[in-house]
């Protein structure tokens, strides 16, 4: 790409207004100006993107002719850029069109488009954008996704102020403007996929799962498809696990297969089986296969089991415990587990061929005695259930009981895996 | 799995298709029956050819982008464009949701139920239905429902028509050169091509998650319901013609149009025909006041959708429930002529439609938005062709109505 540098410095346009705002709508088909003659119009403003929270427009594009060819001109060859009238330095500046990767065009990819807000963790529409005049340049401040952006874009501005003001002179629709900072402005379109970058995916990261994934619900399927691909593994993981079934399919096979496995073994087991089961057979199979072998055993393993079953809502991880221990030294082993486990709530005492000898709530062993055997704190587990159980018993079971967890036995009494009360309540809930 | 997979795809086309012969589409058949015999029934088959055109097109659309078409129009023409079509749809959906109303009101008069009874209950329970999510169950039921129109087919069969003069009529296109004939065949064109049915069947087929892989079978579902829809049309029409318009009868009111209905039940045709319409007018007003909340909404960029709370959501929720509240009210205005409002809905579905079209023609011989999936040359000139034909059908029943009225 190739940066110019401009032989003498930007000339300062006199009626160019220092720090004034001005909005894109207004720009939009002014007509462009070359040594006192008409040129063309100005139909798009191409921002450079950078770190900075207000980037710099880099260059315009005019429509010339009669047949409407594009043409790029150079922020350097722009004397003045008003609504309604644009000046250039000359019929030379109109260079051939050529848009290097990372220049967004406003008009075409975020004008009318919808966008990611991942300061309020919202999908909007763009009415307009909010420019900055300010030495000689013009720089992007804000998007307007306000209804008086829509009003303005309709060009009844004037008449609709000045009804609302003789009828409610405080009314919001004048004071209250829904901006909002660029900096905080992910575009989506796919023309703009590898722009901006690390600014808005540090933002993004930030961003509880739940409302990654209800953003990803909101957005069409190639915003869906340019957001999702730029996530780093482990949010696109979490936000994977929180997403519904339909959205979970089409996701996963946006992404080439090593990646998609890296995501599945950063998801609990569980959650995993549940995703490839909704796979076809041949693709689950692909995927399973570029997973590490023991977290595709485990998952394998899972998904033997019948979905709407005990054995299909639980997950193989979870805290096991020598019967031999003593507490303190239990307390480490729970530190040691902990970090391949995602529940804690309970810790489950395994005797000779992982069969279930008792079951300690982790409370209960944070208040023993460090040097109290293990086997005189735990009680027997009130509902273990069969891999088989419906989901409708678990749930019943687990509110008798009051449960956070339970464990699955296989006929010959081996625990196979524990059932959470996350996975209970989603499976109540969406019936 | 593969039937699982084969589920998943079809619906879109068959659900459309069946909302496509709601209350006005009913009444227009009829009326075209009533009016003019077996004379328009061959108009069915270039309106067919119509019908998948587009249909086809939207499914594309939806597929390919996977965006509804508002989405396309606003990003593609930008604020005013989006502002005056949406507008000209929501007037004539309102138009269409009145004749909704009108038909719950028609079909329950048979049974002695006042409309001033029928129509607020209907109004609250379609409400109530759709805000607390439960339509999707009943659409279920609606659809099985639908069954009814099988009812015209039997009843076309057992009317005995002369089958000779109803393939003349089918097979030889004639057309009388008057205000009344030309807005009964635009009336018919925008009942079965309703615009707000293309907006619902792209969203529909967006909302199915359905790829471009899974696409051939879409298409068949769309092209399948396509044909469905025509060939009740046709029934209705050949049942209408070899009943009322064989006795020189016409419809006034629900009971006229059920004696199309006698040859197969009797003395309970009006109740046949009763529950059919009342099936299809609350089948359309649970999808239609909410769809055009949707589109309205998703190209503005406000939130919408059930799942979102009223304060979330107010536009949304003010769209759908004024649609509804104004649709039903109008039904209670004293001596309105039910039947003549539900057809003009349907004329202006027709009149809007060539408008709409060229939106929707634009857009989807777009290469940068369709790719290798655009318009090829042959299918946009024969739609190009459509919408001129379309064009010129509504501007010669203008012209034809103003000199019957003044000449």
């Amino acid at each position: 790409m190739s940066r110019q540098t401009p032989s003498r410095p930007p000339p300062l346009p006199e009626p160019l207004l220092e720090g004034t705002f001005l909005f894109l709508s207004q720009l939009q088909g002014s007509r462009v100006f070359a040594e006192g003659k008409a040129a063309g119009r100005l139909a798009d403003l191409l921002v450079e993107p950078t770190d900075d929270a207000y980037p710099r427009i880099r260059a315009l594009r005019v429509l010339v002719g009669a047949r409407g060819q594009l043409r790029r001109v150079e922020w350097a060859d722009v004397l003045s850029c008003e609504p309604g009238r644009v000046e250039i330095q000359s019929l030379a500046s109109l260079k051939p069109l050529n848009l290097p990767p990372d220049e967004i065009p406003l008009s075409q990819d975020v004008l009318d488009r919808q966008m990611l807000d991942t300061n309020d963790a919202k999908v909007e529409r763009v009415n307009d954008l909010h420019l900055l005049r300010a030495r000689g340049e013009l720089r992007v401040a804000h998007v307007d996704v306000g209804f008086r952006g829509l009003v303005r874009r309709m060009g009844w501005q004037g008449p609709v102020d000045a009804v609302v003001r003789t009828l409610k002179p405080g009314a919001a629709y004048l004071v209250r403007e829904q901006f909002i900072p660029w900096k905080y402005v992910k575009p989506l379109s796919s023309g703009a996929s590898r722009v901006r970058l690390d600014l808005a995916r540090d933002a993004l990261a930030d961003l509880h799962p739940a409302d990654l994934a209800e953003i990803l619900a909101d957005l069409d399927r190639r915003k869906r498809a340019v957001l999702f691909r730029e996530l780093p593994v482990e949010a696109a993981a979490e936000a994977l696990e929180e997403s519904e079934p339909g959205i979970q399919r089409e996701l996963i096979k946006m992404v080439d297969a090593a990646r998609a496995a890296d995501m599945l073994e950063a998801m609990p087991p569980d959650a995993a089986a549940d995703l490839l089961e909704n796979l076809s057979q041949s693709e689950s199979d692909s995927l399973l296969s570029q997973m590490e072998p023991r977290e595709a055993r485990e998952v394998e393993e899972l998904l033997t089991y019948h979905e709407h079953t005990a054995g299909g809502m639980m997950t193989p991880d979870f805290i096991r415990l020598k019967p031999t221990l003593l507490a303190a030294d239990a307390l480490a082993e729970v530190r040691r587990q902990a970090e391949t486990v995602e529940h804690l709530q309970d810790v489950f005492v395994l005797g000779a061929g992982d069969k279930l000898v008792g079951w300690v709530p982790l409370r209960a062993l944070l208040l023993a005695h460090p040097d109290e055997p293990i086997t005189a704190i735990m009680q027997e587990h009130p509902a273990p259930v069969q891999a088989d159980d419906s989901p409708a018993l678990v749930a019943d079971l687990a509110a008798k009981y009051d449960l956070y967890s339970l464990p699955v036995e296989a006929n010959d009494g081996r625990v196979l895996g524990v059932i959470t009360v996350d996975d209970i309540l989603i499976r109540v809930l969406r019936g | 799995m593969r039937i699982a997979a084969v589920f998943a795809v079809i619906g879109p086309g068959i659900i459309t298709a069946n909302v496509d012969n709601d209350a006005g589409g009913i009444a227009t058949y009829s009326q075209a029956g009533a009016d003019f015999g077996y004379s328009l029934l061959w108009t069915l088959i270039p309106i067919t050819f119509a019908l998948i055109l587009v249909q086809e097109m939207c499914a594309r659309m939806g597929v390919v982008t996977g965006k509804g078409l508002s989405d396309l129009i606003r990003e593609r023409f930008g604020v005013k464009v989006t502002f005056w079509v949406l507008l000209a749809l929501v007037l004539a959906n309102l138009g269409n949701t009145v004749a909704e109303f009108a038909g719950v009101a028609q079909s329950l008069e048979v049974f002695g139920i006042s409309r001033f009874v029928s129509v607020p209950i209907a109004a609250a329970v379609v409400w109530v239905l759709v805000v607390k999510g439960s339509a999707k169950i009943v659409e279920r039921i609606f659809l099985v429902a639908c069954l009814f129109y099988v009812a015209y087919l039997v009843s076309g069969f057992l009317a005995r028509p002369d089958w000779h003069e109803v393939a003349v009529g089918t097979f030889k296109p004639t057309l009388q050169l008057t205000g009344p004939a030309l807005t009964m065949v635009v009336t018919l064109v925008g009942t079965t091509i309703a615009p707000w049915m293309q907006f619902y069947l792209q969203s529909a087929v967006v909302e199915k998650r359905i790829t471009i892989d899974d696409y051939p079978l879409s298409r068949l579902d769309v092209v399948l319901g396509c044909i469905v829809t025509d060939v009740v049309a046709f029934f209705i029409v050949l049942a209408c013609g070899a009943t009322i318009f064989k006795v020189g009868g016409h419809i006034n009111d629900a009971k006229d149009a059920a004696i199309a209905l006698g040859p197969l039940a009797g003395k309970y045709a009006s109740s046949l025909f009763a529950f059919g319409l009342f099936n299809a007018s609350l089948f359309a007003a649970s999808i239609l006041p909410l769809s055009t909340a949707y589109y309205v909404c998703e190209a503005f960029g406000w939130e919408s959708g059930i799942d979102k709370r009223r304060e979330e959501a107010p536009q949304f929720y003010f769209l759908y429930t004024a649609l509804i509240v104004v649709g039903a009210g109008m039904v209670l205005i004293p001596g309105l002529p039910l039947l003549k409002l539900m057809l003009l809905s349907q004329t202006a579905n027709g009149v809007l439609l060539p408008f709409i079209l060229v939106f929707m023609l634009l857009l989807a011989q777009d290469g940068r938005l369709m790719g290798q999936y655009r318009n090829g040359r042959v299918l946009s000139w024969i739609s190009w062709a459509t919408v001129v034909v379309l064009a010129v059908l509504t501007l010669a029943m203008i012209a034809f109505s103003l000199r019957d009225a003044f000449v």
